[in-house]
Parts: C-alpha cells; sequence; structure tokens
C-alpha cells in the first residue's frame, strides 16, 4: 500500500505534502507510486474535495472514511474543526508490486497510471461457479484491501494522530493556518505515525 | 396498396401467406391468433394513415404524396455528417443526434430484404450497385409521419421517430468481421477473428479509421469556420463545454455494430420483404423460391417465424401496368394481405434531370460500409458524392414502407406480444409459473448434488432445463427464447414497462441455467429499459430503487467480461447506462447521488476495465465531463463537481494527446485552463502568487509537472521550423472558439497568449518537481516506441 498524505486549507491549496507506504507486512515504508501516478496524486486529490463538500455538512464526524474512489486509489478524509482538511490517497496495489501488466502485441495502455484490481466477483448474483472463485483471491489480504474495517480503524487512528500534532504544530506563533507548514519535525510526526499504525 | 384498408383487410382470415404452412408446422402455436378485425387496433391505424395514402396506388403517386413527405423531411436531413460532401447544409433538427434518440433509434426492427435477380438488375439501372435494400434503405431509417404502437395494456403510443432498419439478408450475421474491435480483447479470450483485429493494431480497424476521419473533418471545419467559413457542420449545436461534435456519430456506429447473436433478438429479423419485379417471367416461382430461401438463410439459433412481406416493382416506362395489376391481384390471392405494389421508374436519374432528389444519407451504416463510400468519395471527386431519384419514385418508397410499417410489422409485432404475453410469460409468471422454477429449482440442486463427476452434471441439467450448454443456445422455440423475443419485440416497441417486467423474470431463470451471455443480456436490457420508463407516470415505475439497476448492471459487465469475454457487450451495457442516466433526471435521489454522477461512475468504471481503444477512451471521458457538468447546482454561486469536470477536462487532454489528436486536446486544455483558473480565483484568492502566469493558477505547486509535461508536448514540442504553423492552428482554434462563444472565446485567447510566454518562460520548479518531470505521462516512451500512434510528435 502506497499513502499520499497532504494537508488542505479552506482556499483548497495544500500546506503539507509527504509520501509513504506501508511498514507493515515487511513494508519498508516507501511510497511506490509509478511517476505517472505521482503526477496525478494531487489532481486526483483536488478532485475529491467535490465529494467533502456533499459530504461535510450531513456528517457529525471529524473522520468521513473512505469517500471518494479513483480508478484503483482511494480517498479517506478527516475534517477538522476550521475545516482544514487532511487527504489520505492510499493506492492497494502499487505498480512494481502487482502483477505487471504485460501488454500483449495489439493492447491499448490503461487509461490511468494506477493499476486497477480485478473485476470483484462480489457484483455478480451468482458467483457459486467454483472457477471465479480463485480469480478474487488475489486481493483478498486485509491489509491490502482499502475497504476493510481494519484499513478504516488504522486510518482513522492515524489520523487522529496527525491532528493532535497538527493541533501543536499550528499553536506556534509563527504558524498560521494558511500557511504551508514547513517543520522537519513536523513531517517526522506524521511519519511516525504512518510506520505506526498505516 | 388498395389492399388493407380496403374490406379485405376486415377479413378475419390469418394474413400469412399459404406457403407458409409448410414452416409453420413445428413452431409454437400462435399462428391461429389474427389481427380481429373489430379490435380498436385497426381503426388505430386506419385513423393513423392519412388518407391519401388510402387511395389507390394505381392512380399517380407525386400528388398523393406530398402531405406525408413534408413532416419527415425536414427532421430527416442533419446537417451533412460527412464533412467532405457538398450537400447544403440541411435544418438541423432539434433532437436528432440526442443520445437518447440514437439509442432508441438503434433498437429499430430489422427488415432484411430477398430480391429476385431481376430486381437486383432493375435497380442497379437505377444506379444502385448494391441493389433493392441500398435503394429502400435510407427511407427506412426514418418512417414519415407517426406511428401508433400499443402497448400491453392497451394503450397507444405516437412515435414520430420510429424507424426500420433494412439489411440484407446476410448483414450482422457473426461470420462477418466481428466489428467489436473497439473493445480489446481480454486477456486474450477472444474469438480467433477479433483478435487478428485487434492485433492488427488499433488504427487499421474500419471504426477507427472513421472516426479518425471525423474528427479531422471537424478540424477542417474549425478551421474554415475560422477563415469565414461558417458551415452547417461546425454550427451543430455544440454544447456550451465544446466536446466533440464527432460524439453523436461515434456512438451510432458503435451501435449500429451490433451482430445477430443467439442471446438478444435485436437483430433478428422482425420481418422480409421478398421482392420481384414485372420484368419477371414466373413471378409466383421465384417469390415462392425467395420465401424458401428466407428460412434457410439465416443462422438456426433464429426463429423462423417472422413476417413475409411481398412487393411486386412495376416498371413505370417499360412494362403494362394492367399485367402488373393482374399479377399483383395473383399475388394478393396466394400470399394474403402483405403484399405492396411499388411502382419506379427504371431509367437512371440524374441530378440535372427535372424532378431529381438527393437520396438523403442513411445513418446506420456499418462502419465498414460506411468508410468504403468515404474513401470512394475521397478518390474520385468528381465522381457524384451522392445518388439521385425521381420526386415520384421518392415518394412510392416512402409510401410503401410507411405503409409496410404501419400496417404490417407494428401490428405483427403487437400481435406477437400480445399472444405471447398470453401464452408463455403470463404463465410463467403466475403462481404455477412460480412452481415450476422452483421444482426446476430442486431438482437441479439435487442432481448436482448428487452427482459429484462433472460430466454427469454437465448432461443431468439437459433433463430438466431448455439450455443446451454446447452450443450456448437455447432453441428459439424454448419458452425461454420465446420470452426474449417477446421482451424484444416491447422493447423495439417501445413498451419499455413490458420489457422490464419480462427481462427481470428471464435474468433469474437464465443465471439458474447458467446461460451466461443470455444472463448478461438480459441484465443488461433490463437495467436499461428500467431507466427507459417514461417518467411522466410515477405509478406505472416499478418500485425498484436505483441500486438494483446499478447491480444489474454490474452483473451485466461481469458476466460480459469475465464469463464469456464479450468486450463489446459491458462496452455498450456501460455506455448506454451513461448516456441514460445522464438524462435521467427524474431519478429518485439515492443517497443524494444524483443520476448524472452515476452515469459518471459508470463511465469511469468502463476505463478502468481497460477494454477501450485510446480512441473510445477520449471519447468516453468527455462524456464524463459532460456528466460532472451537468450535476445539479450545490447553491446559486457554488456548482456542483467542478473539480471533478476540472480534472477530468484535463484527464480528456491528455488522452486526445496519447492518441495524436492535437486538436482536440489543446481545445480541452484550454478548457481545463479555464476551470483550474475559474476555481483558484473563487477559492485561493489570497494566494501568494504575484505571478500571471496561467500554470501558477493551480491550485497545488505539486500539480505543476504534469501539467507543464502536457503542454510541453502540445506547444513548443515542435521544432522552430514547425512553430509558425503550429502556433497558427493554436489561433484557428481560439478563434473557432471565439465565434461560438464569444466572451469564452477571447479568454481563451489571452490564455493562449499566456501559454505562449509559458513557452519562454518556464515557471520555476522545485527540485521534487523537476526530478518527477522526467516523463509524468509516459508518453515519451510510447512514442520512441514506435508504435504508429505518435507519428508526428516528435
Amino acid at each position: 500500500m502506497s499513502y499520499y498524505f497532504t494537508i488542505i486549507n479552506t482556499r483548497d491549496a495544500p500546506l503539507f505534502e509527504l509520501e509513504f507506504g506501508t511498514s507493515k507486512a515487511g513494508g519498508d515504508g516507501a511510497a511506490r507510486f509509478s511517476p505517472e501516478a505521482r503526477a496525478m496524486n494531487p489532481f486526483i486529490v483536488h478532485s475529491s474535495l467535490d465529494i467533502v463538500d456533499e459530504l461535510r455538512w450531513g456528517k457529525d464526524a471529524m473522520y468521513l472514511k473512505r469517500i471518494d474512489q479513483f480508478s484503483s486509489s482511494h480517498i479517506s478524509t478527516f475534517l477538522t474543526p476550521t475545516s482544514i482538511r487532511f487527504m489520505l490517497l492510499h493506492l492497494p496495489h502499487p505498480p512494481n508490486l502487482a502483477p505487471a501488466f504485460i501488454p500483449s502485441p495489439g493492447s491499448y495502455p490503461p487509461f490511468t497510471p494506477y493499476t486497477s484490481n480485478p473485476l470483484s466477483s462480489s457484483t455478480s448474483s451468482a458467483s457459486s461457479s467454483s472457477t471465479f472463485k480463485s480469480s478474487t483471491s488475489g486481493a483478498g489480504s486485509i491489509a491490502n484491501n482499502p475497504a476493510s474495517p481494519q484499513t478504516e480503524e488504522a486510518i482513522r487512528l492515524f489520523f487522529w494522530d496527525v491532528f493532535e500534532v497538527w493541533i501543536k504544530a499550528t499553536m506556534n506563533p509563527f504558524q498560521s493556518m494558511e500557511k504551508v507548514l514547513g517543520s522537519p519535525v513536523f513531517k517526522q510526526r506524521v511519519l511516525g505515525a504512518g510506520r505506526k499504525y498505516l | 396498396m388498395t389492399s388493407p384498408l380496403s374490406p379485405e383487410y376486415e377479413s378475419p382470415r390469418e394474413p400469412r401467406p399459404t406457403l407458409s404452412r409448410q414452416h409453420s408446422s413445428g413452431s409454437l402455436p400462435v399462428d391461429d391468433t389474427t389481427l380481429s378485425p373489430k379490435s380498436p387496433r385497426a381503426d388505430a391505424f386506419l385513423s393513423a394513415s392519412t388518407p391519401d395514402i388510402a387511395q389507390s396506388p394505381l392512380t399517380p403517386l407525386p400528388q398523393r404524396l406530398k402531405s406525408s413527405e413534408i413532416p419527415g423531411k425536414g427532421s430527416y436531413q442533419r446537417s451533412s455528417s460527412v464533412g467532405t460532401r457538398s450537400s447544403s447544409p440541411a435544418p438541423f433538427a432539434g433532437n436528432f443526434d440526442e443520445p437518447r434518440q440514437i439509442i432508441l433509434g438503434s433498437f429499430a426492427p430489422r427488415v432484411s430484404v430477398y430480391a429476385s435477380v431481376d430486381t437486383e438488375e432493375f435497380v442497379q439501372g437505377k444506379g444502385f450497385n448494391e441493389g433493392f435494400r441500398e435503394l429502400l434503405r435510407p427511407y427506412g431509417e426514418r418512417i414519415p409521419g407517426k406511428v401508433v404502437a400499443r402497448d400491453s395494456v392497451g394503450a397507444s403510443k405516437t412515435w414520430e421517430d420510429f424507424g426500420i432498419r433494412i439489411v440484407g439478408p446476410d448483414d450482422g450475421q457473426p461470420y462477418r468481421t466481428p466489428s467489436a474491435e473497439i473493445g480489446r480483447s481480454v486477456n486474450g479470450r477472444t474469438s480467433g477473428p477479433r483478435d487478428s483485429t485487434s492485433s492488427a493494431g488499433n488504427s487499421s480497424s474500419p471504426f477507427e479509421k472513421l472516426m479518425d476521419h471525423h474528427l479531422r473533418t471537424e478540424e477542417i471545419g474549425a478551421r474554415s469556420q475560422h477563415n469565414g467559413h461558417i458551415d452547417s457542420y461546425s454550427n451543430a449545436q455544440r454544447s456550451p463545454r465544446t466536446s466533440s461534435t464527432v460524439y453523436p456519430l461515434y456512438l451510432r456506429k458503435f451501435l449500429s455494430s451490433m451482430l445477430m447473436v443467439p442471446y438478444e433478438t435485436f437483430c433478428h429479423p422482425v420481418a422480409c420483404i421478398i421482392a420481384v419485379s414485372s420484368r419477371n417471367p414466373s413471378p409466383i416461382e421465384t417469390l415462392r423460391q425467395l420465401y424458401n430461401q428466407s428460412g434457410r438463410r439465416i443462422p438456426a439459433f433464429v426463429g423462423p417465424e417472422y413476417l413475409r412481406y411481398y412487393v411486386l416493382i412495376h416498371d413505370e416506362e417499360q412494362d403494362d401496368i394492367t399485367k402488373s395489376t393482374a399479377l399483383f391481384d395473383l399475388m394478393k390471392r396466394h400470399f394474403g394481405l402483405h403484399c405492396h405494389l411499388l411502382r419506379l421508374r427504371s431509367s437512371h436519374c440524374v441530378q440535372s434531370d427535372d424532378d431529381s432528389i438527393e437520396v438523403p444519407p442513411s445513418y446506420w451504416l456499418t462502419a465498414e460500409d460506411d468508410l468504403s463510400q468515404i474513401s470512394i468519395i475521397d478518390y474520385d471527386p468528381d465522381n457524384p458524392s451522392s445518388h439521385y431519384i425521381f420526386d415520384s419514385d421518392a415518394s412510392a418508397i416512402r409510401s410503401f414502407l410507411r405503409e409496410m410499417v404501419t400496417q404490417s410489422i407494428v401490428p405483427f409485432m403487437e400481435n406477437r406480444i400480445m399472444t405471447w404475453n398470453d401464452q408463455v410469460a403470463s404463465r410463467r409468471r403466475g403462481l404455477s409459473g412460480r412452481f415450476i422454477s422452483l421444482s426446476k429449482r430442486f431438482t437441479a440442486f439435487g442432481s448436482s448434488r448428487s452427482s459429484s463427476s462433472p460430466s454427469s452434471s454437465s448432461s443431468s441439467p439437459s433433463t430438466n432445463t431448455n439450455y443446451d450448454p454446447h452450443l450456448g443456445i437455447y432453441p428459439s422455440s424454448t419458452p425461454e427464447a420465446t420470452m426474449r423475443t417477446l421482451a424484444d419485440y416491447a422493447f423495439m416497441l417501445r413498451d419499455f414497462r413490458l420489457a422490464y417486467t419480462t427481462y427481470d423474470v428471464l435474468r433469474t431463470d437464465f443465471a439458474h441455467d447458467k446461460a451466461w451471455a443470455y444472463h448478461a443480456s438480459a441484465n443488461e436490457m433490463s437495467a436499461l429499459s428500467y431507466l427507459l420508463i417514461p417518467p411522466t407516470s410515477p405509478s406505472a415505475r416499478p418500485s425498484r430503487p436505483t441500486e438494483a439497476v446499478t447491480q444489474m448492471l454490474d452483473t451485466a459487465t461481469y458476466s460480459y467480461l469475465t464469463r464469456c469475454s464479450l468486450p463489446f457487450g459491458a462496452i455498450r451495457t456501460l455506455t448506454l447506462a451513461l448516456e441514460l442516466l445522464l438524462h435521467h433526471h427524474h431519478s429518485p435521489r439515492n443517497n443524494n447521488t444524483p443520476s448524472s454522477t452515476q452515469a459518471a461512475h459508470h463511465g469511469a468504471k468502463l476505463l478502468e476495465l481497460n477494454i477501450l481503444t485510446p480512441l473510445s477512451q477520449a471519447f468516453l471521458t468527455e462524456r464524463i465531463i459532460h456528466c460532472y457538468d451537468q450535476s445539479p447546482p450545490f447553491s446559486k454561486h457554488h456548482k456542483q463537481h467542478k473539480r471533478q469536470t476540472a480534472l477530468w477536462t484535463l484527464l480528456s487532454a491528455s488522452t486526445w494527446l496519447r492518441i495524436d489528436k492535437p486538436t482536440q486536446a489543446r481545445r480541452q486544455l484550454a478548457e481545463a485552463r479555464r476551470l483550474y483558473a475559474e476555481l483558484s480565483s473563487t477559492s485561493t484568492s489570497t494566494s501568494t502568487s504575484t505571478s500571471t502566469s496561467t500554470a501558477q493558477q493551480l491550485p497545488a505547486e505539486s500539480m505543476f509537472p504534469f501539467w507543464t509535461e502536457l503542454e510541453r508536448k502540445l506547444g513548443p514540442a515542435a521544432g522552430p521550423s514547425m512553430e509558425n504553423e503550429e502556433g497558427g492552428e493554436e489561433e484557428g482554434g481560439g478563434q473557432g472558439l471565439a465565434l461560438l462563444e464569444p466572451g469564452l472565446g477571447s479568454m481563451i485567447q489571452t490564455q493562449v497568449e499566456t501559454e505562449r510566454l509559458n513557452e519562454v518562460s518556464v515557471p520555476p520548479l522545485s527540485p521534487r518537481t523537476v526530478e518527477a518531470r522526467g516523463d509524468p505521462l509516459g508518453l515519451g516512451a510510447e512514442l520512441r516506441s514506435g508504435d504508429g500512434r505518435g507519428d508526428g510528435f516528435e
């Protein structure tokens, strides 16, 4: 799982951006976005702000959970009381870990730089046939499943940790709420939270 | 023809031709129900047809049809779909290009033509090389005047835009080149011919070639507009967001490539025209032979129970009308009521003739045929690009087709629907039907549990199901196949409620029999017919949430793609769902998700399936933009999904660029720039950046690499010698937009200039961005790989 975490102010400008990878299950904590995906990430997160705008008035909780999906990358959001948005983009199959896309002659490049999951058979009403069960087992591992409650809970803990650090950072009298957060300590703390939970 | 409205029509005799007895023996017991003369339906048709048509056909035709010709003409003609044609710009008829109209039009009844040799010679003498069906085809696509169809509850509905598709006897049969070429083979599990089309390279398939041609034409159109020639082509109603004008054509060509397949009957003939000319020495014998052909030349899975319509073509110039009339009377006696005497002149009409009129272009040609026509035009510009026929001939054909549709085909289909609904469907739907299916399920369950080996389990279902798992079909006489035909007929007559309920029953049956292709198709059509149920009567709408529709679509897509490797079906399912949801404003709101957003989600899903060619991806991306653009405003000043629109516009620019279409890519990039500038002007007004560069107006600094890469690919990538040309073209695009939307155009114009400034002074980038800048789009590799798509960009 690769993560792209960003804090976005009320005027849609990012205050803080960070990429990291999973540290669970033997991960080395390095993000494995392809260059194309890396260039796309800010656009994807920006477009999900639309969904945040939709949801923010309907929910009490600060943690909005998984709100959006673009191809195989998912976006979770945490909303602070001052309408600062923590956005976490998580991509379950980093391109170099997923089964490689082997371009057969005459095939077309995929539309998005993100690898897409195999079509899930959970949508089909009668998936009793045994031949299709094997195809779904690849995405079975819970740590890699962005929709699972475990992932949701881990991201919630991560967000609360970051929120705490963020409050401390913005209480600095020399730091404005609407200005880019350049503090290396803050970055270290966020990375630590990521290592701890994600 | 005198007949249908004369007293003969009221004879209670079954209007089937006597010849058909030999064929009807082994089929369903539906033949004995007739069109009751006392049924109100007959009256409806009497009143629907204009009194002048009811006159004798033996009176001169031109005067008769003037009236019925007028309503069709204005709305039928369209701004020339082929830009190189020099036909005069016709009045653009409102909704002809609406996706919904295209979808309805694509599911029109197919009528195949069996013409005798002498008939084909006769028509070829008039300049139609493909014969009789080429002469009829353009007129059949749009039946002039109103067509009345009754639905299952007896309410009659009037359709202004009804049409039939005139096809040759072998058109659309699967052994022709499968035109699913816009669908890529999935996991290599496709049949041989489809593989060969896709491996031959995506630029070589007729579909892609045709679209390429039209996209170029669009560019030329935009440029000629710049030069002051505002031709009707570019003047067509463009959406305010400047989406491609080629899209309606794309949709139409995509849908016209449907094939004759066992699991749906839309391409099976509903009727056939058996034609003989007055030159024939033994007409009755020829008709008999052609009739036998019409039963033999279809694949085995097509039910032979379709309507036969007999036509005698009388040569006005050489043959004696009294002889023809006598022959026609004989025909009527032999074959019943479904006969027509068509009076045509035999000489070849040229443009300079007195009462010559142009044959309208036909819009539902397959991509291959369309392409061959275009290449003929391009090859020889002096060649008359369109056919001309005499006005009298045109009106004769129109009245013939109208009469055939309103008095034979539609009543035939209604009759079939009613009969099947009574005899098959209602029995299945009723209480006993449930019991039957339940007991079937139980026995199947028991047998599959008791038999462990796959061989015995594959043989045992054949005892309690009609499905043939080896051939993968239901024979045409089984109740399942009949119900499928019933539902399709209802769909074609636009009785979507009946169609929906029937498909809904079939879905579960097919899933139980593991007839996956049937299952996928039934799911698809039940979702589509649900979305097509008119919202005027809220009580009539089945109370199913839209989640059910989404699930049906998902099931259909999964079955098509994973179980059957039919990418064409999956693409059609999601494309049509997108179009219908987009214009489905009455859908009950589901978790506050407007239907247009759902439409966009289906489109994104289709893109992710990775089965589309880059060209189709580009078109679909534009549709998704349109979807997000259509979402209802959040509040008075705040548009919902504006950021999504901006994202997809940018993606669209990069998709167009990927298939080497810089004009379209530039247009979308300019649009994206405008959208992002608007977004940042409303939200990031306090941005500290003082630079006026448009790239600086992006919300985030980390967005720069993608953007600048895109601009680099589009703009100054060409060498200095190319720069002038490139610049000029760019300006042309800007001007074209200016004509459409003055305010926006000037805005883009200034932005084009700022873009030039950007070319000179690249905005300062952070070290991270520079590092990531290598090739964010992955385009360079593609261009260098030399697969032919990226020429001209180096």
